[in-house]
């Protein structure tokens, strides 16, 4: 039996669940206040999966809803992308810290078109969409971005 | 069940007898009554929405009845409900709910009240799970779960059900009176909430203050109440005529119960593309493979593409400065696959020039994850889209599936 390389990596570098950290923050136990709630997530998910890639790192938590939830980390251990993809819509309040308010101002904006959000701005831009049973999003801080990464990266 | 095909028979004496059997007996023979079968269509409309919350554009709503479980008289009928094959289940808004209408709880495990919330990729919906009979047509789903969005019997929303989103929890807000769910799935979440007490779906509510998450048996949730009905439970068909460039006004459809069960909703031509447990299949966009899903609640065709430019007043559509041509090849898991064209026109200038007209076949917008491809209600328009539920067979094939 043949693992892809990307698995191989996340096996050899499987970490003990990390402390959730938001976009735009610290990642890690560096992270600071742990909300009771991702203590709560953290036990009942499975460990993170901690993928290694050329100048950032990818941590993959699958949430007990089975939505897989992702966390993109520079260099300088900050989290500058999220992404998720799964049955149940997760915690954008967690994921999103201070850019939920973002969100928020932008979801709640009369829009013609429904069902999903997309945000285009210099501090972030986020996409959310999908429907019951199936969602998926990911959102990013531009100026965070590190060296060489593209959106296309985020997934 | 058998308890319900017996109520059902009942009822069915009961109306046979009502109508009075039309021509009698002549000369003393009795004549053997054939069957009539049951009434399985419901007109759609697709007009500018329920009163108070109007501005709505291809949005196609049906009326239809509940009542409390077991009455045929303490009954209420609503009009503008959402007709969404992207979720399931019936889900009502509180305030249009009459104050005679008393629906009893659904109780939890433990015994509490039930509420729930209903998290969609924009927004939440918050409210009490009660119990109803759900009368469309001719068709009856008997002592079934109905979220009731918005009430207040449950005023504090659990963070874990808000958790960063924005509360949708009024007429206004929904553009209708409540949604009717009829996607594929037959409950709205199915076994991992039977198993785990999951924030942002379940809740039980032992104080009017105090909700957690909560374990609920499939057979409790909140569901398609298709899968429900005695007969034509296999899935739906939704018809619509086509429109015009600039779209049209009055558009009205139906909403066909059951998939070759009866004569009116026989696959003929159709294909079936057969979905992945997600509900959906692979579209290839302008060279790039996407997950796709047939959503009638989603008012436009919705998937990202940074080469056309968006709307600065229809927020959410695209705008481009000439209309575009464009096409996506949809295959199912069963290897079946076909190409739509469809054409994207400037929404801006589209709804400027025809103010009163609701149903447009040509509008498009970006607000979509890079990896979806939202087929929504301008790819109804024009066809008969068949939406058949999982695990059960419809026309010899086993769901969940499409077909059009």
């Amino acid at each position: 039996m043949r693992f892809p390389v990307s698995v191989m990596c996340a096996l050899l570098f499987a970490q003990s669940a990390p402390a959730f950290a938001a976009l735009g923050a610290a990642a890690g136990p560096a992270a600071g206040t742990v909300q009771a709630d991702s203590v709560a997530r953290a036990k009942a998910s499975a460990s993170a999966r901690v993928t290694s890639y050329n100048g950032y790192t990818v941590s993959e938590v699958v949430e007990p809803s089975g939505t897989t939830v992702r966390e993109y980390i520079g260099a300088d251990n900050v989290v500058f992308a999220v992404s998720w993809q799964g049955p149940s819509m997760p915690n954008l309040q967690q994921l999103l810290g201070s850019y939920a308010d973002q969100f928020a101002a932008a979801a709640s904006e009369p829009h013609q078109g429904r069902r999903a959000v997309a945000i285009q701005s210099d501090q972030l831009v986020l996409r959310s969409g999908g429907h019951m049973r199936s969602f998926a999003g990911s959102a990013y801080v531009p100026a965070l971005l590190p060296q060489g990464v593209t959106p296309d990266n985020i997934r | 069940m058998r308890f319900l095909t017996y109520l059902l028979c009942l009822f069915s004496t009961l109306f046979l007898f009502a109508c009075g059997g039309g021509g009698g007996s002549d000369g003393g023979t009795t004549p053997t009554p054939t069957p009539q079968p049951t009434q399985n269509v419901q007109a759609l409309v697709i007009d500018n929405g329920p009163a108070g919350a109007s501005g709505s554009v291809n949005a196609p709503y049906v009326s239809l009845t509940i009542c409390q479980p077991g009455s045929s008289t303490q009954c209420q009928t609503i009009d503008h409900v959402l007709v969404d094959t992207g979720s399931s289940g019936l889900r009502i808004m509180s305030s249009v709910l009459a104050g005679s209408l008393t629906l009893p709880s659904v109780a939890s495990a433990n015994g509490s009240p039930l509420a729930e919330c209903a998290r969609f990729a924009d927004g939440y919906s918050w409210g009490s799970v009660k119990q109803a009979d759900l009368r469309i047509a001719g068709e009856v789903a008997s002592g079934i779960s109905v979220h009731v969005i918005g009430d207040s019997a449950f005023p504090t929303v659990p963070s874990g059900c808000s958790g960063g989103l924005v509360a949708e929890n009024t007429v206004a807000a929904f553009h209708a009176n409540g949604v009717l769910g009829i996607s594929t799935f037959i409950q709205d979440c199915g076994a991992a909430c039977a198993s785990q007490a999951l924030e942002g779906w379940y809740y039980s509510c032992p104080s009017s203050n105090s909700c957690t998450a909560t374990t609920l048996a499939v057979n409790k949730q909140v569901g398609n109440p298709v899968a429900v009905f005695p007969q034509d439970n296999n899935g739906t068909v939704i018809t619509l005529p086509s429109v015009g460039a600039n779209g049209a006004s009055g558009v009205t459809g139906s909403l066909v119960f059951g998939i070759g069960t009866q004569t009116n909703n026989a696959l003929g031509s159709a294909t079936i593309y057969t979905l992945n447990s997600s509900g959906n299949l692979s579209a290839l966009y302008q060279g790039q493979v996407m997950q796709a899903f047939f959503d009638s609640g989603s008012n436009g065709l919705f998937f990202a593409d940074s080469t056309i430019p968006a709307c600065t007043r229809s927020q959410g559509f695209y705008c481009p400065t000439s209309t575009l041509s464009r096409s996506v090849v949809n295959t199912g898991l069963n290897g079946r696959s076909n190409t739509v064209n469809f054409s994207i026109v400037n929404a801006d200038a589209l709804f400027q020039a025809n103010p009163n007209n609701t149903a447009f076949n040509n509008i498009a917008g970006g607000a979509a994850f890079n990896s979806f491809f939202d087929w929504g209600l301008p790819f109804y328009l024009g066809r008969s889209v068949y939406t058949a539920l999982e695990g059960v067979s419809a026309s010899g094939t086993t769901g969940p599936y499409i077909a059009y």
